[in-house]
């Protein structure tokens, strides 16, 4: 019963994310050909021609069919920038982000979750007060800003890493997958030029990434602490603890397991959001070739289908990804269930 | 345990030292954005054209790097008939188009590689014609649609073009990067497969670099063409590292990750000369950044309230701090890189006094409220229209101008000027040819009134003939003479207020021999070299 | 947690006692972390609103002899604290009038998107069915996109500019709002009270207003708080993506925008900005935590 309506929902959610994406080109102001034309064309052929191609000509519902029509099997037409399938556009872009995303999410694991045991572990000490307040300092920081900063001591003033781009020009490697880590392995090169090529875009992944992660590695941490400090208190640990079992195996197998399951949920449903909200401004900072700089330039472009297709993308990722956290976490823990 | 070693030094090296080079000869070009496509008949940016016109392609005549002049290229020769509406080329013979991974070409460029690059973009009908969306923007832009009639074989290496009327712009035209030469041979295969869309994006030409390798937003990658017609290139391979922002060009230009980097940073530039290691190029752009008059609304339909507004601007402060002093204060509507460029002409030097004489004289002793649009985006002749309206604004306060700044995103913002709703307006233009028709008669002419590029609505009965005359006179003398007595009308007249021309900058490691800078603002890589490496 | 309830104590204190009280009840008690933040935020007040009534701020006067100027100096009877910027602005005024124009968004987005967020998630949870599901959706809707998204998106369809901008970050940070007071709305409407009263003919609506409402202050506080870091910082990144106020208007997110540019002739230029978003947003945040440990214990780190 309570499944059908959460389902109905979803499926209205749904809807109204089509309904925004495609009232996005009706609600702008200004002549969408203009817009794209720009100061060379006002010849009435070529106008006619674009307002054709964008289907401008046909009624709003015929037209919001054949957008859904259209975009159920994958097409979202085509960009107004390049006139290539934004579909082929998107496919390039997303290695990039994900590879990125993923890199940044390991590194917030294995920071963030560490950080808030031991803050929890060592409450109210020195190495507690470091976590918390490191914690909130990066969970309030505009990572526009601190990427700026860490180019200009790493790059600029220090010269250790790369200003930007995801491998050392030099390299030419063939994109197999478009993650630059596993196609670096996988070109045909001798295996010197293989592992030189997967240490610079390790190299290039750095920075971005510690900036992507920061708001995340914040969050991790203030979860774990805050699930191990209740943890902690239970009565079975200190059965544990009193069956003389050594504090490390104490925390690691009795209390951290126990408080990962909130861990992994937030987690969960904090990925999506954060990979992308991080990369429209990690990527920005660092020229790198993703979705979310492609969607500040298609905002900047006015490329409107890129931008429906973004939105339609991102909605349904954003839902899927929460619909399987809630359905793992009522698995995991069936009190959940109301 | 190892492994993890391998790991840990694998990161190591890639922390502490920058990477190997493996090619032999290579020049990497940090250029600012993505090519639109790989065909140079769908491009309109500047990005676009060095990416594709200028390395895979040849045109069958192209401007002379460096100067606007129009030299035989795929064409040896051509000759124009007595009414001057046809048009017979002379084709060079044993031309090769590049052989890549996914084309072998069997014959050598020929007529049939004209007619089709031609016909693609005029014909309707044309089988490709309607390949990736069917706009054609420049070549329609330019009017040729409506300006030939056909495009004949004469046989395997002579094409006859005919037009519907004399005009000698066209000659220029045949040099720009739409009329770029296509294998016809490649299309036919192409339809034989049933994928013709990728004659844009798996280019095939005639040019000296073919393509190699493009991965989105990121970098281009292309060989030497090595039975490229005028002989192979010094270099073996030329890389985009595609970097929109200019302080980090500027960053990898120095620490060596790019050779080239386009249009650095105004504020760049000093540190740019400081630096012994790089160089830096600069030429007058062939653009101008100007401020237009609505002549059809009062009060700037009264000469006398325009000219007081052109003494009432100081030009040159504006170069100072919108330009950053990088541009030149601009008298005529085109740049002197522009032939007929004429300096005998009146001229409005900043002279607020005489600024508000001429406004007594008008009747507006007391001045007059109007609006100025800024433009809203970032253009060459125009860096920052925000920041120059601020300006102008305090300037025509002084002599009793008191303006409201207004703007609008983009596309509504030319929509309304195009529609003539303003008072006074930024805007400017960069030529596409080097010709003074493509500035005179696109800004200034009765047609384009309607068209909506003349934006301060100016139809004038006797400047309107000479630049029509000129059009369609051939001798550039002859051209040249209607020209300047134009211009004259022109600065009586003051429609618009010239502003500036920027100038374009380049900056280069000292690595890098053979670049030369171009008017059109673009870039020439066949004769780069490297040296002392 | 006594500390919001002792308002109702007797009255017979003088003045100057009731006042000392008042400023002890701003503070938290064994919370020095979040004191020093509530300390910062005051002083942060004080430099947006007090200094540019007291000293004579010229954010926009541009001196050409000094463009990119670091450090304390002064020329021609200007004095500048902090340098100039590429216009040869001082960035000191700019710093300041920013701080003053940050704050009175944060406070604007905060009023505008806690009224309506309030006022629709009482009117789901007290009136439920089909308006409590049309509301939920919306709100579905806006939470299915990462809020730097839907706002640069909005600006995408509104067109540039700071009124668009905050726009979009009202509509983005609604969603927090309508949540939080729609479970404390459903939660009071199960009580018995609630139902009794509803037995006895009382309207809806008086329920809501005497009996919903008071109880969602608590909630809607910490909202607050916390929204309105996430206001500042949502702005500064659209003026930052070049989305949001626009130039000469000095916005920490723009000024940052066209100090990257300057990256390496003149750091300080991207440096100041930064920090003044970070402390703002930081500060925000640290007071927003300590006021949701104190009305809802279970919620924090238990104390």
């Amino acid at each position: 019963m309570n499944g059908i309506k959460h389902t109905v929902g979803i499926m209205i959610t749904v809807i109204c994310i089509t309904i925004l994406a495609f009232g996005l080109i009706r609600l702008t102001p200004g002549d969408p050909v203009l817009l794209m034309i720009g100061e060379r064309g006002s010849d009435p052929i070529q106008y006619q021609k674009v307002a054709t191609q964008l289907g401008l000509d046909k009624s709003i519902t015929e037209q919001y069919q054949n957008f859904l029509s259209q975009a159920v099997q994958g097409n979202f037409g085509t960009s107004v920038v390049s006139s290539r399938p934004v579909k082929e556009e998107l496919l390039a872009r997303w290695p990039a982000t994900i590879e990125l995303g993923l890199f940044a999410m390991l590194l917030s694991l294995l920071i963030g979750i560490p950080a808030g045991i031991i803050a929890a572990v060592y409450r109210r000490r020195i190495a507690d007060y470091v976590v918390t307040i490191s914690s909130l300092v990066g969970y309030s920081m505009p990572i526009f800003w601190w990427g700026l900063v860490l180019i200009l001591i790493f790059s600029v003033t220090l010269d250790l890493t790369p200003v930007s781009g995801r491998l050392d020009i030099l390299y030419d490697i063939e994109p197999h997958t478009g993650f630059m880590l596993i196609d670096s392995l996988l070109s045909n090169a001798r295996e010197e030029y293989q592992l030189d090529a997967f240490a610079s875009a390790l190299h290039h992944l750095l920075l971005p990434g510690i900036v992507m992660a920061t708001v995340p590695i914040a969050v991790f941490a203030r979860i774990t602490r805050s699930s191990m400090l209740e943890v902690l208190s239970e009565d079975y640990i200190r059965t544990a603890r009193a069956k003389g079992l050594s504090e490390f195996r104490v925390i690691m197998f009795h209390a951290f397991r126990n408080a990962l399951i909130p861990i992994i949920t937030i987690g969960g449903l904090f990925f999506v959001s954060t990979v992308v909200a991080g990369a429209i401004l990690t990527e920005t900072i660092f020229g790198w070739p993703g979705i979310g700089n492609y969607i500040v330039s298609s905002v900047y472009a006015r490329d409107y289908p890129v931008i429906q297709a973004c939105i339609l993308v991102i909605g349904m990722l954003v839902i899927i990804v929460n619909m399987t956290t809630e359905y793992l976490y009522r698995l995991v823990n069936p009190r959940m269930r109301h | 345990m190892k492994l993890s070693n391998k790991f840990i030094q694998i990161f190591l090296a890639g922390l502490l030292t920058s990477p190997i080079a493996y090619a032999s000869e290579n020049i990497v070009y940090c250029s600012e954005g993505s090519p639109e496509s790989f065909n140079p008949q769908k491009i309109l940016s500047g990005t676009g054209r060095n990416a594709t016109s200028l390395t895979i392609y040849n045109r069958l005549l192209e401007f002379e790097p460096g100067t606007t002049n129009v030299i035989p290229s795929l064409a040896t020769s051509w000759d124009i008939s007595g009414d001057k509406t046809e048009y017979t080329f002379k084709l060079r013979k044993g031309v090769q188009f590049h052989q890549t991974a996914y084309f072998k070409p069997t014959r050598e460029f020929n007529a049939d590689d004209v007619i089709f690059s031609i016909n693609r973009q005029l014909d309707l009908k044309h089988p490709y014609h309607l390949v990736g969306g069917g706009a054609y923007q420049y070549f329609q832009g330019m009017g040729m649609h409506n300006l030939i009639e056909s495009v004949e074989k004469v046989d395997n290496y002579t094409v006859k073009i005919k037009l519907n009327k004399p005009e000698a712009p066209f000659i220029s035209n045949m040099a720009m990067p739409f009329m770029s030469i296509l294998s016809e041979e490649y299309a036919a295969q192409l339809a034989n497969l049933g994928r013709k869309e990728n004659i844009d994006t798996l280019p095939v030409g005639t040019g000296p670099f073919k393509y190699r390798r493009y991965l989105k937003d990121s970098v281009i990658r292309y060989n030497a063409h090595a039975s490229y017609w005028q002989g192979k290139t010094a270099i073996d391979n030329l890389i985009f590292s595609i970097t929109p922002d200019a302080s980090v060009r500027y960053q990898k230009l120095k620490k060596g990750e790019c050779d080239i980097a386009v249009y650095p940073s105004p504020a760049d530039i000093a540190s740019i000369q400081k630096n012994e290691k790089l160089e830096l190029r600069e030429l007058d752009g062939l653009n101008i950044g100007y401020l237009a008059m609505n002549t059809e609304k009062p009060p700037f339909n009264n000469l006398s309230v325009r000219r007081a507004i052109a003494h009432a601007l100081d030009k040159q402060s504006y170069i100072n701090a919108i330009y950053l002093g990088k541009a030149k204060p601009a008298i005529n509507p085109y740049p002197s890189t522009v032939w007929s460029y004429h300096e005998d002409i009146d001229t409005y030097e900043y002279n607020p006094q005489k600024a508000r004489q001429l406004l007594k004289e008008a009747g507006f002793d007391k001045g007059f409220k109007t609006t100025l649009w800024t433009l809203p985006v970032s253009r060459p002749f125009n860096p920052n229209g925000r920041k120059m309206g601020e300006l102008m604004q305090q300037d025509l306060a002084k002599v009793g101008i008191e303006v409201e700044l207004v703007t609008y995103d983009w596309g509504t913002y030319l929509d309304k000027v195009k529609r003539g709703e303003h008072d006074i307006v930024q805007l400017g233009w960069t030529g596409d040819n080097g010709d003074p028709d493509n500035f005179l008669y696109t800004l200034f002419s009765c047609d384009s009134v309607d068209r909506g590029s003349n934006n301060s609505r100016y139809c004038q009965k006797s400047f309107d003939s000479l630049i029509k005359t000129a059009r369609s006179e051939s001798d550039r003398k002859k051209r040249e003479a209607l020209y300047q007595k134009a211009l004259q009308i022109f600065s009586h007249d003051v429609p618009v207020i010239p502003i500036a021309h920027a100038k374009v900058y380049r900056a280069l490691r000292n690595t890098v021999s053979g670049y030369i800078m171009d008017p059109f603002d673009v870039d020439h890589f066949y004769n780069l070299e490297v040296i002392n490496k | 947690m006594s500390d919001f309830s002792s308002q109702t104590q007797p009255a017979h204190f003088s003045g100057n006692q009731k006042f000392l009280t008042k400023v002890k009840l701003l503070f938290f008690r064994n919370n020095p972390i979040a004191n020093f933040a509530l300390v910062i935020i005051l002083l942060l007040l004080a430099i947006g609103y007090i200094v540019p009534i007291i000293l004579n701020l010229d954010p926009f006067g541009t001196s050409s002899e000094l463009l990119l100027s670091p450090g304390t100096m002064s020329s021609n009877e200007v004095y500048y604290l902090l340098g100039t910027d590429d216009l040869g602005r001082d960035l000191f005024s700019r710093l300041v009038i920013g701080a003053r124009s940050s704050l009175n968004i944060g406070f604007f987005i905060v009023l505008v998107s806690a009224f309506v967020g309030t006022s629709m998630g009482l009117v789901a949870g007290v009136y439920g069915g089909a308006i409590d599901a049309f509301i939920m959706r919306l709100t579905d809707v806006i939470m299915s996109l990462p809020s730097i998204l839907l706002a640069i998106v909005i600006v995408a369809v509104l067109g540039g500019g700071l009124v668009n901008a905050v726009i979009a970050v009202i509509i983005v940070s609604m969603p927090r709002y309508i949540r939080v007071v729609r479970s404390v709305a459903m939660s009071e409407m199960k009580k018995q009270y609630v139902v009794a009263a509803q037995s006895f003919g009382i309207k809806r609506f008086r329920i809501l207003w005497s009996e919903i409402l008071p109880n969602c202050r608590a909630p809607v506080i910490v909202q607050s708080t916390l929204g309105f870091s996430e206001a500042v910082l949502d702005i500064a990144a659209l003026g930052f993506l070049g989305l949001g106020a626009r130039p000469p208007a000095a916005d920490w997110g723009a000024m940052l925008a066209d100090a990257r540019t300057y990256i390496e002739s003149a750091p300080y230029l991207v440096v100041l900005p930064g920090v003044c978003i970070l402390i703002t947003v930081l500060c925000f945040n640290i007071v927003g935590d300590a006021l949701r440990d104190r009305f809802d214990p279970k919620l924090g780190d238990s104390k």
